[in-house]
């Protein structure tokens, strides 16, 4: 007898699989909805996750850069200052004013010189004329809008430090 | 068959179950795509923002990544949209034919064979279509042959009636007839009856 193309095993395996889904309380019309409810869950919850861990990956790095950036204006305008320094024998800038490209209009205004976008740097303390004063050293806080993370520099000292 | 492309937005589920298989699967396949891509195009500047020691450095790897952070997010979303609208619409042309393919197996197991599929523009499985219809085709010629015949062994039937004088015989052979005759009528039922071929 010729058996070509009697696949019994294909059946043996499509009653296993009919058996094993009415064993879990599936009915014959339940076949068109294709994915199971676990499936669907499982589905969604691994886009969810992706998403959500993606979002809050972005967020994290954003504020890295955010702060890196904050820093790197913080380290330039002490440069700046210093470089100043050594040419008039004063600082630039007065204490509270500030130079900034946050969209609020900057009151220390110098030329060919701008922070990057979003950072503001501050002078909180200090005399521009005697910088290096131990009692009132000259000091200016950097901050990028959108990051919590304040970072000043000590002209006397010469450090940077984290607020 | 004015209906034929009658496509409706609410049509576009056409096949929940294989559709939503498909697209669901595959977007899981496009999310893990654009990760890896997304990955490989940050994780240079993301190193040298982390590890090294070079203030500027680290500064410029910030800049790149804010400015490609900025450009990839919407764009993944964007590509993500359009990638599951695509898919939507494939599935649609692929499960359209399928749909119409399971109906008319239905009417060819309850006999019609007068059923032919037809494929809205833009359809997929345009060769399977032919290969069914050219079945159909085919089964139909046969069935005709058969009834063309059976129509024939009919009338030998009732021309031997008028011969056959064995009582027994004749009755038998009327019993016979009155058969054929039954089941004649109900492969012109099946034959009569024009069936749909909407998708």
């Amino acid at each position: 007898m010729d058996n070509k193309g009697v696949r019994t095993t294909a059946f043996v395996r499509k009653d296993a699989w009919i058996k094993k889904k009415r064993k879990k309380g599936f009915q014959d019309g339940d076949e068109k909805k294709g994915l199971t409810l676990t499936e669907l869950v499982l589905i969604i919850s691994v886009i969810v996750v992706f998403f959500v861990g993606g979002a809050v990956f972005f967020k994290v790095t954003s504020k890295s850069a955010y702060d890196i950036t904050a820093k790197h204006d913080l380290q330039k305008f002490a440069d700046f200052q210093d470089y100043y320094y050594k040419l008039n024998n004063r600082c630039i800038g007065e204490q509270g004013q500030s130079i900034r490209n946050d969209g609020v209009p900057s009151d220390l205004p110098i030329e060919n010189y701008t922070v990057s976008e979003g950072v503001f740097i501050t002078i909180i303390a200090g005399d521009p004329v005697n910088p290096n004063d131990p009692d009132n050293p000259y000091v200016f806080q950097a901050k990028h809008e959108k990051s919590d993370k304040v970072y000043e520099y000590n002209f006397q000292s010469g450090k940077m430090m984290e607020r | 068959m004015n209906h034929l492309d009658n496509r409706r937005l609410k049509n576009l589920f056409i096949n929940k179950g294989l559709q939503f298989k498909i697209i669901m699967t595959s977007l899981v396949y496009m999310f893990l795509v654009m990760v890896v891509t997304t990955g490989a195009i940050l994780y240079p500047d993301l190193y040298t923002m982390f590890s090294s020691q070079e203030l500027s450095a680290q500064y410029q790897a910030a800049q790149n990544f804010l400015v490609l952070a900025k450009r990839i997010i919407p764009s993944t979303v964007i590509l993500f949209v359009l990638f599951f609208i695509h898919q939507l619409f494939m599935t649609h042309k692929i499960c359209g034919p399928l749909v119409n393919f399971t109906t008319t197996f239905k009417k060819i197991g309850d006999g019609d064979l007068s059923r032919r599929v037809i494929l809205r523009k833009g359809d997929y499985l345009k060769v399977e279509c032919e290969a069914i219809n050219g079945m159909i085709e085919g089964l139909s010629k046969k069935f005709q042959s058969i009834a063309d015949e059976h129509e024939r062994v009919i009338g030998v039937l009732e021309g031997s009636l008028t011969v056959i004088v064995d009582d027994q015989i004749k009755k038998n052979i009327e019993c016979l007839l009155e058969e054929l005759k039954e089941k004649r009528l109900d492969m012109a039922h099946q034959h009569a009856s024009d069936g749909d071929t909407d998708v």
